[in-house]
């Protein structure tokens, strides 16, 4: 029964359409790193998620192995859970990063604010200067 | 000798209190007394206190952007300072002074564009089977992408050139920059020799590099270096 639902014809559609998805991922993942509109750093698990997908739909056997071991009956929602999985890991990975670059933002604001008070100050004290500078040139 | 003075040294720093002050004392007792810029990154203790009790030159980064920021931003402000050489420098104590003229000899001569300093004894020799492996896998990586064998490729011991610096200040990895950055000077045609040189163990702290972060560090260096190969510069 397990076996049929692997192999059947429909089921080799579902995994040749399986297949080209996630090689159009991985494809358009590294494209974007090449255009650098994609850091390494956020497209590896992207690049992860496809390298553990492939066999796991290639090839039966694996699936099948993975499904006993996991104690899943239906066979393809072991891709689809996978692929879930990642999804959900993705995510968390990205609110992470967003909480890091908020802190950074913050940091950076308070920078540019302590900053542009420093050069406030030394403008006032310029022109203050500058103000008195005729009085000296004319009282000898 | 002239071309010495227009030498930059520069030394990014994360969190190297306990190190940095003996680190410049012993770079600034050489005559004539090496110019030094120390690039704070973002650390939590007082390197950014310690380096300015010196007279050097400091850069402070607002957070913690990692040493190849860190680089990225030694190689623009030597440019603009005029600087005609740049010595990368480890800010843990690892690297010796006295060495650094042997590094840059091969770049003040005009023979070589970067000069990477590589331990003389076996890096390898004390080194846990991880660290050996993954050094192994990063020689293969090199080999296949610059056609040739480096033997210690993640020495951040270095010196580079004017045109090296030029070309680093406009394009330099955003993250763990030794391996990627020869990719880089093969794609960019620049000159690279190794130089042997003495150097210490680190002198206090630890290596920053967990279990994670060493795959992440494999595997972000092997795509990176693939995709340098992929991209028109």
């Amino acid at each position: 029964m397990r076996e049929h639902l692997v192999t059947s014809d429909l089921i080799m559609r579902q995994r040749i359409v399986a297949v080209v998805f996630i090689t159009l991922i991985i494809l358009v993942t590294i494209e974007f790193i090449r255009r650098r509109t994609l850091k390494e750093r956020y497209a590896i698990l992207w690049l992860t998620a496809g390298v553990v997908l492939i066999p796991l739909v290639l090839w039966p056997g694996f699936l099948l192995w993975v499904s006993g071991l996991l104690g899943i009956a239906y066979p393809p929602f072991t891709i689809l859970l996978t692929g879930t999985v990642f999804v959900v890991v993705i995510i968390f990975h990205y609110s992470v990063a967003i909480t890091k670059s908020r802190r950074h933002e913050a940091k950076l604001a308070m920078r540019i604010v302590e900053l542009e008070q420093r050069v406030d100050e030394l403008q006032r004290k310029s022109d203050a200067s500058s103000a008195t500078e005729p009085d000296d040139r004319a009282s000898p | 000798m002239a071309d010495e003075a227009r030498t930059l040294f520069v030394i990014p720093a994360y969190n190297e209190g306990a190190n940095i002050g003996p680190v410049l004392e012993d770079l600034l007792r050489a005559a004539p007394p090496a110019q030094v810029l120390v690039v704070n990154d973002g650390s939590e203790d007082d390197t950014l206190e310690i380096a300015r009790r010196y007279p050097v030159h400091t850069i402070d980064f607002p957070f913690n952007l990692g040493v190849a920021s860190a680089l990225h931003m030694g190689f623009r402000y030597a440019l603009e300072r005029g600087f005609t050489q740049v010595v990368q420098f480890d800010g843990d104590g690892q690297h010796i002074p006295a060495e650094a003229a042997k590094v840059l000899a091969p770049v003040l001569a005009g023979s070589f564009d970067i000069a990477v300093g590589c331990r003389i004894e076996h890096p390898e020799a004390t080194s846990s089977f991880a660290r050996q492996f993954g050094g192994r896998i990063l020689s293969l990586l090199l080999l296949l992408l610059t056609g040739r064998a480096y033997r210690d490729p993640t020495s951040g011991f270095r010196a580079y050139s004017l045109a090296a610096i030029r070309r680093f200040a406009r394009d330099f990895p955003d993250e763990y920059p030794e391996v990627e950055s020869l990719v880089l000077a093969r794609k960019f045609g620049l000159r690279v020799t190794e130089t042997p040189v003495q150097m210490r163990p680190r002198r206090a702290g630890k290596s920053s590099i967990s279990l994670f972060g060493s795959v992440y560090y494999m595997v972000k260096v092997c795509l990176a270096s693939l995709v340098i190969m992929l991209r028109r510069y």
